[in-house]
């Protein structure tokens, strides 16, 4: 059934995919493991079961005695005003940034893949993660990459052994019992799949990732009834999930209620779970309702799906890991142990995996994110920025990427580089009000409230917003007009009020 | 015992644990008797390897049980392989071995002095009276030159292969089938083959330092053979005039069946790693509609390993189901018949196991094994890797074979008995055949294990269920019934069942006669519906059950 397991943001496993709920495990690390100062860190306070945001243990800068080991963070230090633009790079830079940095940045970032073959990969994965279990001193969280490891690498026996004892050290965690079931259906084990998940939802752990597991276990476990149903219950508070459409679809297709099913799977791939399992069965459903034009339409498109997911190939034959696959594994691996050194403020660990990750993934965009967020915690500025410009090379269209830019090049006084960046930032996205809105503050942060003035009264025109007034009274009172100013405060007002009515 | 074994052992254990955790486990029809060291039987299946993983030693190997002497028991043919390059011949090389059934659960090794000790590579066989002589008639599809045994009346064959032209050429063979294709009375012959293959061409998979065998992909799939009886005892090659050669495929298992219920028999073809072929019969004409009905992928759209595969009306609704056998990490697949031309994948919603998901999966048996009035399911499993443990545990060369017991259409696995059950070995089984090798009315279980001696399980169950066993004779059709379809009811109570000449994984069985469970002992007269090959229609009411009844077309019931 399509889209059976849930697949990590890096991570895929042979044939199905699997999970990598990092940022739950970084709030259990954070709340858990000792740091080397012996004290919790923030996100660690909260129950684990409650929705952590993502990488929130991350936003605590460290302490002096947690940054310890430090990264050269002394010997980083922001230059002065106008120092990037004057200085000349020697060497062979590789980034805009590091053409004009590379005299401070601690840090280059490789364009071409390293070499590797699959022994070295898979032996590089496993030093890597016997280190973070003696790193973190046996914690679960480690006993999760493991098994995460050794899912992928078919040492399933040992994944749900050690899955297990993850959900014995912390059985609130619903990612654990969606890692395991999800093993155990590819072990064919249906019955104890089914009997892991029902364990989660009596523990209250009733995501739509749970019910969607749960239903696909109840699939294979031949009650597809009751995985309907399910899915069912999921869509009424969840009705625009396609992955559940689409096993709803599925299960009703089995049931024989064609009609129905028919239905499903077209809302399916309407809310983007079009995949090739999904036009086979919209096929088959429009073939079995007589809607045979139809049915040659979705035929041909399930055709035209990569053939190499269709028949075996050569090598899937064997269960066995590509290169690629090793290489995925690997920056699976290290993303996840990355995060947990990360969450135990052990800094160097955490940029050596990431550097890692991106010798081997040069445009892995997830690694560079998380680098430039350490570099941010350890205040490497120059590093950062030298991470945040190939962050927006890899993600060129995301107005954010220029944003940060430009919010750490002004940390570092440089504004015309922050000018820049905000500039191109409203270029990608003019119609938003998020880049004037951040050019109006930074217009009045460098004294230059006429130009912060031309921007905020931009953004109201697009979309008038008591922030947006309020920006505009301190513009006003900036430039001397406390007529103006009163002005925008009563406008902020009124606007308030009535979205309060509303 | 040496390490090696006790690691085959502890692997073994491994695969076959999760099975008492199956979702709908039954203790009945768990009782069957390993008979093989009492029975005679001292065949030693060999795959010729000898370390250099040719792919045709992964491809075996299938069996066949017919009456060859017709004195009403069932003997075994058991196909072997013989010494690939590398391999030192032994002064007896190994061959092809018959045995005859002599009553009591004893067989005799009858090879010699019948004539087919095949010594070439075998791998997929079936028997039938293909000259409608009165005996039976034995093919045997090779890796080199197919063979064709003609059976002299007397207990001895004459290799027949030249004067009825069908050596097939020295191509890769698999799945053979007897059929009236052609609607002439006379059975014609389907020979499938894999893949274009010599062993000079071979190429071995190299992963962690072990040694692995090729794959289908690793070469190009071959084209099939079509051959039509003449009537006169040759055959002429029809493969490109009737359509079967516009495809060419990795053909493994393959059955001739009526599957749209239009009196004629259409061709399913079971393909490794691409899609099933269905061969629709349009007077002899075929054209594929594997994708349209249904048949040429799982639920999911997705291409499997298909090995082996049966037909029988799995649910009773009087339309021929499939379900065939796959490779690793995919589970075999039942193909409910819709009635309209489709199929569906019913293999959740009829509750096959899913711990055959991680196995490979061979011969397939549609049998009514506790003669309750329904098709319950064995399938046959092991992988053909020798070193799969060290890139994947979830599974291993010996594997349980699985038993699943069929209520109301839904299967529940069987849990072996304790007591040196036959259904707890644990080895690595390929082809499969189930016959009445007792004469006590249930089907029994012969499998050819590879690398291994046979296993004979005597079905042993104490359910005192009546049954019927019907025999067909054509006399204007083929004379074996091959392609009929009879209908047993009673007690409201209707089931379908036709005859079957190759099925399984490259198997052939169940030719001597169709066994219909009636539960129990019926009260009221049965009624018989035979539609025969030619596609007249006949019906008998006949009292009393647990006997053998011969139908001969338009002449009547003979008891035996």
């Amino acid at each position: 059934m399509a889209g059976k397991h849930r697949w990590g943001a890096w991570g895929r496993i042979l044939g199905s995919g699997r999970l990598l709920i990092t940022p739950v495990l970084v709030a259990c690390m954070t709340a858990c493991v000792p740091t080397p100062a012996d004290r919790p860190t923030g996100a660690g306070a909260q129950p684990s079961n409650s929705p952590a945001p993502p990488r929130q243990s991350h936003q605590q800068p460290p302490s002096p005695a947690d940054s310890s080991p430090s990264v050269e963070q002394r010997r980083d230090t922001p230059p002065k005003s106008g120092q990037l633009n004057r200085s000349t790079s020697s060497g062979a830079p590789t980034s805009a940034a590091e053409q004009t940095s590379a005299h401070s940045s601690t840090v280059r970032l490789p364009r071409v893949p390293a070499p590797a073959t699959k022994d070295q990969l898979e032996q590089e994965a496993y030093f890597v993660v016997a280190k973070l279990q003696r790193d973190l001193q046996g914690h679960y969280a480690a006993l999760h990459v493991a098994a995460l490891l050794n899912a992928q690498l078919h040492k399933t026996t040992e994944a749900v052994q050690l899955w297990r004892k993850c959900l014995e050290a912390a059985p609130e965690t619903e990612e654990f019992y969606i890692n395991l079931a999800a093993l155990q259906l590819d072990r064919g084990e249906a019955h104890e799949a089914e009997q892991v998940l029902r364990q989660a939802v009596s523990r209250g752990l009733t995501s739509p990732d749970i019910f969607h597991h749960l239903s696909l276990a109840l699939v294979q476990t031949g009650k597809i009834d009751e995985a309907a149903e399910l899915a069912k219950q999921v869509l009424a508070d969840h009705p625009n999930s396609g992955g559940h459409w689409l096993l709803l679809g599925q299960a009703q297709l089995k049931l024989g209620q064609t009609k129905e099913a028919e239905a499903s799977l077209r809302k399916a791939i309407e809310l983007g779970s079009g995949g090739k399992s999904a036009y086979f069965a919209l096929f088959n459903a429009c073939l079995r309702n007589g809607n045979r034009d139809d049915a040659m339409k979705y035929r041909d498109i399930y055709l035209s799906f990569d053939d190499k997911s269709n028949a075996s190939s050569s090598q899937n034959r064997y269960q066995a890991l590509s290169e690629a696959e090793a290489r995925r594994v690997c920056v699976s691996v290290f993303s996840e142990a990355a995060a947990l050194y990360s969450a135990t403020n052990k800094w160097q660990e955490a940029e050596h995996l990431l550097l890692r990750i991106l010798a081997l993934e040069p445009g892995n965009l997830a690694a560079c994110q998380e680098l430039a967020r350490v570099y941010e915690k350890l205040d490497l500025p120059v590093n950062e920025l030298v991470v945040r410009e190939r962050t927006s090379e890899l993600d060129p269209f995301n107005l954010m990427n220029y944003l940060m830019i430009a919010k750490r090049a002004a940390t570092m006084n440089d504004h015309a580089k922050a000018e820049a960046n905000i500039k191109l930032a409203i270029s990608m996205a003019p119609q938003s009000i998020i880049g004037y809105s951040a050019m109006a503050d930074f217009q009045l942060e460098i004294g230059a409230p006429r130009k912060a003035l031309w921007y905020v009264q931009h953004a109201l025109e697009i979309s008038p917003s008591p922030q947006g007034y309020r920006l505009l009274a301190k513009v006003w009172r900036t430039l001397g007009d406390a007529a103006q100013a009163e002005q925008a405060e009563r406008q902020a007002a009124q606007l308030e009020t009535s979205t309060s009515n509303n | 015992m040496s390490n090696h074994a006790l690691l085959a052992v502890f692997l073994g254990f491994l695969a076959t644990a999760p099975r008492v955790h199956a979702t709908d486990p039954t203790e009945r029809l768990s009782k069957w008797a390993e008979i093989q060291p009492s029975s005679g039987i001292d065949f030693v299946h060999t795959d010729g390897g000898n370390g250099n993983y040719f792919i045709v030693e992964s491809m075996t190997v299938g069996l066949a049980t017919f009456d060859y002497d017709d004195d009403g028991l069932v003997d075994l043919y058991l196909l072997n392989g013989s010494p690939l390059p590398g391999t030192p011949v032994p002064y007896a090389p190994p061959t092809n071995r018959l045995y005859k059934n002599l009553g009591g659960n004893r067989f005799a090794d009858v090879t010699a002095e019948a004539g087919v000790g095949d010594t070439g590579y075998s791998l997929g066989v079936v028997a039938a009276d293909y000259d409608n002589d009165g005996d039976t008639d034995l093919y045997v599809s090779n890796f080199g030159a197919n063979r064709f045994f003609l059976n002299n009346g007397d207990g001895t064959f004459t290799d027949g292969t030249a004067w009825t032209g069908t050596d097939a050429g020295d191509r890769f063979g698999a799945g053979v089938v007897f059929a009236d294709f052609d609607g002439d009375g006379n059975l014609d012959l389907f020979a499938g083959n894999y893949v274009k293959f010599r062993c000079e061409q071979n190429i071995v998979r190299i992963i962690k330092g072990y040694r692995f065998h090729p794959g289908p992909a690793d070469y190009p799939a071959d084209t099939d053979l079509l051959l039509i009886n003449d009537g006169e005892g040759h055959f002429r090659d029809a493969t490109e005039e009737s359509g079967i050669g516009a495809i060419a495929a990795a053909t493994m298992g393959a059955i001739a069946t009526d599957v749209d219920n239009d009196a004629d028999l259409d061709l399913v073809v079971a393909v490794d790693s691409d899609a099933n072929l269905l061969w629709i019969n349009d007077g002899g004409v075929f054209h594929e509609e594997g994708l349209l009905s249904g048949l040429a992928f799982d639920g999911s759209g997705r291409a499997n390993g298909n090995m082996g595969i049966d037909a029988g009306d799995v649910d009773g609704d009087g339309w021929i189901d499939l379900i065939t056998t796959t490779f690793q990490d995919e589970m075999p697949v039942l193909y409910r018949n819709l009635g309209n031309g489709l199929f569906e994948d019913a293999t959740k919603l009829s509750r096959l196991d899913s711990w055959l998901h991680p196995h490979v999966s061979w011969g397939c048996v549609l049998s009514d094994f506790d003669l309750d009035g329904d098709l319950d399911l064995f399938i046959a499993c092991g992988h053909f890797m020798d070193n799969i443990q060290h890139i994947d545990d979830r599974t291993s060369v010996k594997v349980a074979n699985l038993l699943m017991e069929n209520r109301g259409g839904r299967f529940h696995t069987v849990i072996p008995d304790e007591d040196g059950n036959g259904l707890a070995e644990i080895r690595s089984s390929r082809g499969v055949a189930c016959e009445d090798l007792d004469g006590d009315g249930d089907p029994d279980l012969v499998i050819n294990n590879h690398n291994d001696e046979l296993s004979l399980l005597r079905n042993d169950q104490t359910t005192a269920h009546a049954w019927l066993r019907i025999r067909l004779v054509g006399t204007m059709s083929n004379r074996g019934g091959v392609g009929a379809r009879v209908a047993v009811e009673h007690a409201q109570h209707r089931q379908w069942a036709e005859v079957y000449a190759g099925r399984g994984y490259q198997s052939h069985y169940g030719g001597e006669g169709l066994t219909f469970g009636l539960g129990r002992a019926p009260q009221s007269p049965l009624q018989i519906d035979v539609r025969w090959p030619n596609g007249t229609s006949e019906s008998w009411r006949i009292d009393g059950a647990n006997r053998e009844v011969v139908l001969i077309e338009g002449r009547g019931i003979h008891g035996r």
